[in-house]
């Protein structure tokens, strides 16, 4: 199966904003998650395939048809924007009749229809409800029921778990999950969230004003981004400058020499995740092996659900980012070991877009 | 919000109020004051001195026509200003961003700022005089000048800007987002403005035509110009206010008064009666 949904060099100029040029693909049945920060323009590409916007070069394609010109309502593409925009001037089965009234679909049809997809998605007792006051979770299931009962090729989810409280948020993630294989749909699914990225994607977008800079399968782009925006932007906190002469040895600093696997050669950024970085107390102890940092000092310990976030100056000048779970203190003096197989290296000159 | 925040914020937001009372309640009370001297007071004594003499003023025959008259003439401009024009460019203003907006906003507000005189004198010089489409009208029979058309063109240029304004304000209130789903869903533009719009500012339109209704009944200035009577059937009728101004000038201020008070009785009257049909349709509360 070909694309189902592909840009070719799509350019949408508005009036404070140009998206683009982007060219890409999503494939049949996938989950695609494009992930960037805010303002990085991917409300406007899932507007821009739904028809909202208008593409001012370039063409939005679906299943091999072009539909740059056709207008949202012909064009098999349901969105659920940020806030779900729930029709509440009407009742749930309301808002879930609403896209099969334009279908030409009899009744006692929409209503077995409507019964299914409420089932599915856990609402028909909220059915004949008025459509207000639902708490979040509901309205999210609600916009879903009213989006996927039209039985559309591509589905548009914008920020779709933002509005959410974590324990529904988990609850969503596993049914989000499922869709594209249970309704035979294409789903792309834009946040700045790289956690709810990571455990939806079967391909990752990443952007940045106005493009998509790296695209890929999951694993790749959070563990080997090939540029330093996405590295910074996908959690690595330690993007330290460094230098290598050929071989397996890269210098941060002048001063901190790690080994690496594989070989590289100039100069290159050197991309380490603070969980990566394991912490030991520093009890003198000779502890010999690859890249076991000594003479670390505790600048600063900040709390987290997952640890503690530790700030350690290591060297002269240089500051790494760690994660433990022991409870340091400031001023404590603690070894970094890092597993050569968790450096990773973007070289300068690939790093262009930073 | 979590009750406990919930529970602070209120706390603190009771120890600020506390701190400034004083001066709060000061500032109120004088605005309360001018308030009452500008509006209630003259209103309060043109009902309470009025109002024994409404029985006797809505007996008048040629007043009850001045009425009738001003009646059908808002109406039908309050009918123009909902369907020919005002909710379309309500619609424009609230959602579409356009070079030139601010001038078409500038014009839209041209009927509050420039002086009612002129623009009786305006709706001449363009449906009834040697220029522009005023030999074309006379051509064909058409008249300004003291008919109902007139009337209702003067008045409707000048109330207008109500319904627009208030109109506009409704619609951007509803999330453009809510549009775009529905087009998404399969709605065409205009089905999308009947299935989702209008369910949600038919009320602020209804609020909208009431007020510009209200505006044209008041209005005097123009009329003076462009229907100073208005031929009416095979009567000669003056609209309320000038027959009021009439009064004045010609018998005093008592016989004024008397009139005065009837058409505010009687625009109120209509006033309550139209709320009420308005708060029955639908139990929504999508007020604007």
């Amino acid at each position: 199966m070909p694309g189902m949904v592909e840009l070719r060099s799509v350019v949408v100029r508005l009036r404070y904003f140009t998206l683009g040029p982007i060219s890409t693909a999503f494939d049949r049945e996938t989950y695609n998650v494009i992930l960037g920060p805010t303002g990085s323009g991917k409300s406007t590409l899932l507007k821009t395939i739904a028809g909202i916007y208008r593409v001012s070069e370039g063409s939005v394609v679906i299943d091999g048809i072009d539909v740059s010109r056709e207008p949202p309502e012909t064009r098999n593409v349901s969105y659920v924007p940020q806030g779900y925009a729930i029709f509440d001037h009407m009742t749930v089965y309301e808002n879930i009749e609403y896209g099969l009234r334009f279908k030409g679909i009899p009744k006692p049809e929409r209503r077995r229809l409507i019964m299914e997809i409420a089932k599915d998605l856990g609402i028909d007792y909220l059915l004949s409800r008025r459509a207000v006051n639902l708490s979040g979770g509901e309205q999210q299931r609600v916009a879903l029921a009213r989006a996927l009962v039209i039985k559309p090729k591509v589905l548009l989810l914008d920020e779709p778990l933002s509005m959410l409280d974590r324990e529904t948020r988990d609850r969503i993630i596993l049914m989000l999950r499922e869709l594209p294989k249970k309704y035979g749909i294409t789903v792309i699914h834009v946040t700045h969230d790289w956690d709810e990225a990571y455990s939806l994607a079967d391909r990752v977008y990443i952007m940045n004003e106005g493009r998509i800079i790296e695209e890929g399968e999951p694993e790749q782009v959070f563990n080997r981004p090939r540029s330093v925006f996405t590295a910074r932007f996908l959690g690595f906190q330690n993007i330290i400058r460094g230098s290598a002469r050929g071989g397996n040895l890269v210098v941060l600093n002048d001063e901190v020499k790690l080994s690496i696997n594989g070989e590289v050669d100039g100069d290159v950024y050197v991309c380490i995740r603070p969980e990566w970085i394991r912490v030991m107390v520093d009890n003198g102890v000779n502890l010999e092996g690859q890249n076991v940092l000594r003479g670390g000092i505790v600048n600063e310990v900040i709390r987290s659900r997952i640890g503690f976030q530790l700030l350690v100056s290591v060297g002269r000048v240089l500051v790494l980012t760690a994660l433990s779970t022991t409870a340091f203190k400031p001023g404590d003096r603690v070894l970094l070991i890092i597993p050569s197989e968790n450096i990773h290296i973007i070289k300068i000159d690939n790093a262009a877009s930073v | 919000m979590h009750p406990y925040s919930q529970a602070r914020a209120k706390g603190v937001n009771g120890m600020n109020s506390l701190k400034i009372n004083i001066p709060i309640i000061l500032i109120l009370l004088i605005s309360i004051f001018i308030f009452s001297i500008l509006i209630i007071y003259p209103l309060a004594l043109l009902i309470v001195l009025g109002f024994p003499m409404i029985p006797k003023a809505l007996s008048v025959i040629s007043f009850l026509q001045a009425i009738e008259v001003t009646v059908v003439m808002s109406t039908l401009s309050a009918i123009i200003a909902i369907i020919m024009g005002g909710t379309p460019i309500a619609y424009v203003m609230a959602r579409y961003d356009f070079h030139l907006k601010s001038v078409v906003d500038a014009i839209i507000d041209i009927p509050i700022m420039i002086p009612h005189i002129i623009v009786g004198i305006m709706v001449v010089l363009a449906f009834a005089s040697y220029y522009g489409l005023g030999p074309f009208l006379k051509a064909h029979g058409i008249n300004f000048i003291n008919t109902l058309w007139g009337a209702t063109t003067a008045v409707a240029f000048l109330s207008s800007t109500y319904y627009i304004r208030v109109v506009e304000a409704s619609i951007r209130m509803i999330s453009p987002e809510m549009e775009a789903v529905a087009r998404t869903l399969g709605a065409s533009p205009l089905r999308v403005f009947t299935s989702i719009i209008l369910p949600r500012i038919w009320r602020s339109m209804a609020t909208g035509a009431i007020l510009s209704w209200a505006r044209s009944v008041s209005e005097a200035g123009a009329l003076f110009i462009v229907a100073y009577y208005v031929l009416f059937g095979k009567n000669l009728v003056y609209p309320a206010s000038v027959y009021i101004y009439e009064s004045y000038v010609g018998i005093g201020l008592v016989n004024a008064v008397e009139f005065s008070a009837a058409l505010v009785a009687v625009m109120l009257v209509i006033f309550i009666i139209y709320r009420v049909l308005v708060s029955l349709g639908g139990g929504n509360a999508w007020y604007g």
